[in-house]
């Protein structure tokens, strides 16, 4: 194990008066080593150019900058965290064997996006991933004041999350891409390879099946 | 009263972008504005429907380890060689030449054959017949493509399926049907 950019530092545990002990995090495995701190400053171009150049700790930086993304995108797929957590493992391999040819046309966000989106929707044709039942809503503390409210948004949610599930794929990713990850319609025209137009009728028309499927 | 938002000005109207000249419709029309009103109910609904539970930190560093082991054993895509970066662009040079030369020979219609001896060819090659526009805009073409990186060209030369509608969506209507005449006028000759 490493220390990340995001996770930097000692463990919070106070040794008691006395002892002599060093807490931190384990190293990572012999012959393995922490990105050097050029990289960790550099920007997404410098670290494709560095992993071109050789440098294989320049695509750890890179995980370590965008996991949190691309696995939230996976996560809003596939609804579970095993799945997301495995599929957006896939996504970084995918990256890494297809980094050389990426051309720096958008940003590697973007394109890490066009990676993940592509994963996803190959994920859902070949498997039913399993929706989330009602019975799987968080449990509500119904000593609160307003518990009938509460369990009515979770229940509406959870309708919700059920219908996005069922939408059109290029439906479902342009919503998910527009309001979960907040993507201009530029960038999800760049990630899904379609015009702008086109980004925004597909939302409209998700909006509009989104709608039908929740009043049925 | 004007015609209906379309799909694309619902949207921009949500985002609070949609052209002047359509607020105007929209101040007006009960019909959009009602549209947009549940367009914005159902963006909270599903705006509040799907929070993502957040990973312990102990997950990531668990995570990125496991990436780095899948990682270990595969070979990065190479960078492709320079002559298969070039054949692309070489070959949509060519095609777009061939468009253009193309689009002359149908625009110029059938004619006599000229002879012409080879002294002439080769000046006619050499300098474009400034009497003729189609010969002018073609030269103009091949010098400012090979002005180009080979990149530019390719970008303008092998569009993306979805390119011509990008384009078409930035004429003003004066254009769309100046390209109208011309699709019709082309169409015409073919026929």
């Amino acid at each position: 194990m490493r220390v990340g950019t995001e996770t930097a530092g000692a463990l919070p545990w106070q040794a008691p008066a006395g002892w002599n002990v060093s807490m931190t995090r384990p190293d990572r495995p012999s012959g393995e080593q922490a990105p050097a701190a050029d990289l960790r400053e550099a920007d997404d171009r410098a670290l494709v150019e560095a992993f071109r150049s050789g440098r294989r700790d320049a695509f750890d930086v890179i995980v370590d900058r965008h996991r949190r993304h691309v696995y939230q995108l996976c996560y809003r797929f596939v609804s579970n965290h095993e799945d997301a957590s495995d599929l957006a493992q896939d996504v970084f391999v995918r990256a890494f064997k297809g980094l050389g040819n990426f051309k720096g046309d958008s940003s590697l966000g973007t394109w890490l996006y066009r990676v993940g989106v592509n994963a996803c929707l190959n994920r859902l044709a070949m498997k039913k991933v399993d929706t989330e039942p009602i019975e799987a809503m968080p449990r509500v503390d119904d000593r609160a004041a307003d518990a009938l409210d509460q369990v009515m948004r979770e229940e509406r949610a959870a309708e919700v999350r059920s219908a996005i599930a069922k939408l059109p794929p290029k439906q479902r990713a342009t919503l998910t891409l527009r309001v979960y990850q907040e993507l201009s319609h530029e960038e999800i025209a760049q990630v899904l390879g379609s015009s702008v137009g086109a980004v925004k009728a597909n939302f409209f028309h998700a909006l509009g099946n989104l709608r039908r499927l929740l009043q049925s | 009263m004007t015609q209906h938002l379309s799909p694309q000005e619902f949207v921009e109207s949500l985002d609070s972008t949609l052209a002047t000249d359509r607020l105007d419709h929209l101040a007006a029309c009960q019909t959009c504005r009602d549209e947009i009103e549940q367009l914005r109910l159902l963006m909270t609904d599903v705006e509040a429907a799907a929070p993502v539970p957040q990973p312990s930190p102990l997950f990531w560093d668990h995570f990125s380890d496991r990436v780095r082991q899948a990682t270990s054993n595969v070979e990065p895509a190479a960078r492709p060689a320079w002559w298969a970066q070039t054949w692309r662009p070489l070959a949509a040079f060519a095609g777009g030449l061939a468009v253009v030369v193309l689009a002359v020979v149908l625009r110029s219609g059938p004619g006599a054959p000229v002879p012409v001896d080879s002294a002439t060819a080769s000046v006619a090659m050499a300098e474009p017949d400034a009497s003729n526009p189609d010969e002018l805009a073609s030269e103009m073409f091949v010098t400012i493509a090979s002005a180009l990186p080979w990149e530019d060209v390719e970008q303008v030369a092998m569009p993306r399926a979805d390119t011509v509608d990008n384009l078409i969506e930035q004429l003003t209507p004066a254009e769309r049907e100046q390209l109208a005449r011309w699709l019709r006028a082309g169409i015409g000759d073919l026929e």
